[in-house]
């Protein structure tokens, strides 16, 4: 099996140099079969990757512990589900998988595009093959996941406990898909360059692969706090830890082009912003894959060292040296259409929006890298911590939640005194009554009043938006369901996007509520002793011990109670495992969690001593179902934006109507 | 040989074979090759005209909302228009003159008269759309106000906030809720 999956990422890699050659050529001299050729090239590669892949985890499954990353990433007492997980624990796995998501973006490229751009699309292929070969080197020449030993061991060295999570399977495979789905409109933005094709083309597909890309960036990030949450037993979600921030930022960019790109489809304005969007989410992108996968900056979530960092390094450099180039190459094309008018419209709104929210990534991206400069220049690793982060970004998130009121109602080009009136007259009412009543209730923390007020604000402009759609339907007879319903579907871009909102606000009043308002208590107990929190009483029953296959598990007993009312029993762990994996940890925290709708019980088991008394950690983290029911609400919305909107449909029909063509113009 | 050498060998094989594929079949084969041997340009070009007549008809269906809602001044509003019904004007006779060279291959008169039927129904859908797309965009300008979109009281058809007449039944329009508004314009 390893040697197929060897020889199957050495010809991809091989592939990839010749999709390459061969488009560009073809593109030059204009010959098609040197084009189709690359095509089918870009096609192999998908099935080759595929082969590899299939055979890498069929090499784990088995447990062949010849291979050296099975050796490092399983155990024989593995359950079989982490066993195929483990393809992503380590760093080539990881780069195989990344690898092999590229190639089924490119794959699906080349599918979605049969016949059409003719001159664009040779570019847009060349550029995934160029982003192919580097992966593929990597793959097959410095970080192999065939590589063999040359003794097999009995055993492996299992895989690390933390990762033996539920989320971990999943996360990161979303996380990859975001990540590589970045490349995709990179590669037509870089197509659109080459071939000088600057028209509205290769910006209707950047903007639908971005959100799809953004979609699957956001559904990682959402999983990715969800396992931190349950898994790593601190109370929290997330840390600002160098690979959060890896995700977090091109996710930043990401969304600051899909706002912008509506500009550029509606009044032929900032090509030149959203061609440097692009480039820039990329770059983000890449660097976050840098940062994960070389090591340069410990982090939680690193699971993997070595020396791929200067080959990374080089890449961006190549990456950004290019793209910049042709960006400037070409900037005469990429002029606008038409001018600002006014301060008060929406295209202002949208550069707001833009400008915070690169002004964010900015932040996060100074703060991720300050390690290595302050290490580079003074010889110290000088660490910046969350206060650095959340100052920073707090105020820019509370500025871009007002924009998120704002900018879907505000007019374009200039907005009256009267459209501001219309419009915002209830929503800011009913934002600062919130905040008023939320004052008079005692709560004085300035940012929370802010983040409540403002949220309550853009749920009310949303609300209002559905009720007019609604009303104006239903006014024609239709049920207000069935209104919905249609109202949603007849503008999936519009309504999916306030949807979207919606799940952002609730996000933000989840993350508010529990960093804000969070109580904890740390307390040793012996056994009978309670201990209260709030409404909450916790009685400690004992620890107990045992032994299973694969840990020695300490779990701690105690009985809840609210308001004197039992309301179960809640068992932290603290668990010593036999294997480390490739983290050189064994220990692992399972916390006891009891989650509702207004708060979730959090209790962690610190230590224990002999004589059965415990040192706990309990929380009481308010709200925090929240932000996962909104991270629900926000995929939905994205989703409703990603559906088909007939378009489409109806230009072939119109292109086969005028052309007179017979064929297939029925179909659609 | 055994199977740790064939394998490999097969699939090596196996993608060059197909990767070679497009420079032997020369364009005649595949069921999608004989297009991609020779692109279609008008077919493309078309669809480019077509898509930024989509653009320009929206953008003007934009300034119209706008400057019947008062969002902008008249001036502007004359000015953008003239632009952009120049250029759509444009557009469309590029269209024909892009449709006319593709009449050499005619079709059956039936079916085109199908298509066509096809096309205006999915026109009319579109009109209906956008009916209900305009309504909701004076019900935004509306406030919390009752939606300041005429509905016919004969037949419940909606109508535009300077009609007179309902365009379904021809009912009169006058002493709706309308009358307030037009003084206030």
């Amino acid at each position: 099996m390893a040697e197929t999956g060897y020889v199957s990422i050495l010809v991809s890699f091989i592939l990839s140099i010749y999709v390459v050659l061969a488009s560009v050529y073809g593109a030059k001299s204009g010959r098609r079969d040197f084009i189709d050729s690359a095509r089918n090239a870009a096609l192999a590669i998908f099935f080759l990757l595929l082969i590899a892949t299939l055979a890498l985890v069929y090499s784990l499954v088995n447990l062949d512990f010849s291979l050296k990353y099975v050796a490092m990433n399983t155990s024989t007492d593995l359950d079989m589900i982490f066993r195929i997980t483990s393809l992503w624990a380590g760093q080539s796995g990881s780069l195989l998988l990344w690898a092999l998501v590229l190639s089924i973006y490119m794959a699906l490229v080349v599918m979605q595009t049969r016949g059409k751009s003719r001159e664009l699309m040779p570019y847009v292929i060349a550029t995934l093959g160029a982003i192919s070969i580097f992966f593929t080197f990597i793959i097959a020449f410095v970080e192999s996941p065939f590589e063999t030993l040359p003794v097999a061991p009995l055993e492996g060295r299992g895989l690390n406990p933390i990762l033996q999570n539920v989320y971990m399977a999943i996360h990161p495979v979303t996380l990859y898909l975001g990540y590589v789905g970045v490349a995709v409109p990179f590669a037509f933005a870089m197509g659109a360059l080459l071939s000088g094709k600057l028209g509205d083309e290769w910006i209707r597909y950047s903007r639908k692969w971005t959100l799809f890309a953004w979609t699957f960036l956001s559904i990682g990030l959402i999983l990715g706090a969800r396992w931190a949450y349950l898994e790593l037993g601190w109370g929290g979600y997330w840390a600002w830890d160098p690979v959060e921030n890896a995700a977090f930022m091109p996710w930043l960019a990401a969304t600051a082009f899909l706002h912008s790109v509506m500009i550029q489809e509606k009044k032929g304005m900032l090509k030149k912003w959203n061609m440097a969007l692009i480039i820039l989410t990329f770059f983000l992108s890449i660097f976050g894959t840098f940062i994960t996968r070389s090591g340069v900056i410990s982090s939680v979530h690193s699971f993997a060292q070595s020396d791929i960092g200067p080959m990374f390094l080089g890449f961006i450099a190549i990456i950004l040296l290019f793209s910049f180039s042709m960006f400037l190459y070409r900037i005469k094309d990429l002029e606008s259409e038409n001018r600002f008018d006014s301060i008060l419209s929406r295209e202002s709104a949208f550069i707001f929006n833009n400008l915070l929210f690169l002004g964010a990534a900015f932040a996060v991206f100074l703060g991720t890298i300050f390690p290595i400069l302050s290490e580079a220049i003074t010889g110290e690793k000088i660490l910046v911590g969350p206060p650095y982060f959340n100052k920073v970004n707090t105020p820019i998130a509370l500025v871009l939640v007002l924009l998120m009121g704002i900018g879907p109602l505000i007019s374009w080009r200039k907005a009256s005194r009267e459209n501001l009136f219309r419009n915002f007259f209830v929503p800011t009412v009913v934002g600062i009554v919130t905040g008023v009543l939320l004052f008079s209730l005692g709560i004085d923390d300035f940012y929370a009043l802010m983040a409540y007020a403002l949220s309550a604000f853009v749920l009310m402009t949303v609300f209002t938006e559905f009720f007019r759609g609604i009303r104006v339907r239903a006014k024609r007879g239709e049920s207000p369901v069935v209104a919905f319903g249609r109202l949603v579907s007849k503008n999936k871009r519009r309504y999916g996007g306030y949807i979207v909102h919606v799940g952002v606000v609730l996000i933000v009043i989840g993350i508010t509520s529990s960093s804000v308002f969070v109580t904890e208590k740390q307390v040793t107990l012996s056994k009978g002793e309670s201990v209260s929190l709030k409404d909450y009483t916790f009685t400690y029953n004992g620890i107990k011990q045992y032994t299973t296959n694969a840990k020695n598990a300490t779990v701690a007993s105690l009985t809840a109670f609210k308001g004197g009312k039992e309301i179960g029993i809640m068992s932290p762990e603290k668990n010593l495992y036999k294997y480390e994996g490739n983290r050189e940890i064994n220990q692992e925290t399972e916390v006891a969690l009891r989650s509702t709708l207004t708060d979730d019980l959090y209790i962690i088991l610190m230590s224990f001593t002999d004589d059965g008394s415990a040192t706990l950690r309990v929380i009481l983290n308010p709200l925090v179902s929240w932000i996962w029911a909104g991270g629900v609400v926000l995929v939905l919305g994205a989703i409703v934006t990603m559906l088909p909107s007939g378009r489409k449909g109806r230009e072939e029909v119109f292109v086969r109507y005028t052309l007179g063509e017979k064929d297939s113009a029925l179909k659609v | 040989m055994d199977l740790q050498l064939i394998l490999p060998l097969a699939i090596a094989l196996l993608a060059a074979i197909f990767i070679s594929l497009p420079f032997f079949t020369g364009g005649k084969g595949g069921p999608r090759d004989e297009s991609s041997a020779a692109p279609d340009p008008r077919r493309e070009r078309l669809r480019e005209l077509h898509s930024r007549k989509d653009s320009l008809l929206s953008a003007i269906n934009d300034i119209e909302f706008d400057h019947g809602l008062g969002k902008l001044s008249t001036p502007d509003y004359k000015d953008l228009s003239r632009k952009y019904r120049a250029e759509a004007a444009q557009v469309l006779k590029e269209i024909d003159e892009a449709s006319d060279r593709g009449r050499d291959a005619a079709s059956p008169d039936d079916l085109e008269d199908e298509i066509r039927s096809k096309r205006k129904k999915l026109v009319l859908n579109e009109y209906e759309d956008e009916e209900i797309e305009k309504e909701i965009l004076r019900a935004r300008e509306s406030g919390w106000g009752s939606p300041d979109a005429r509905t016919c009281l004969e037949c419940g058809t909606a109508c535009g906030p300077e009609d007179l007449f309902c365009a379904r039944c021809g009912g009169s329009l006058k002493g709706g809720p309308e009358d307030k508004k037009l003084k206030s314009v």
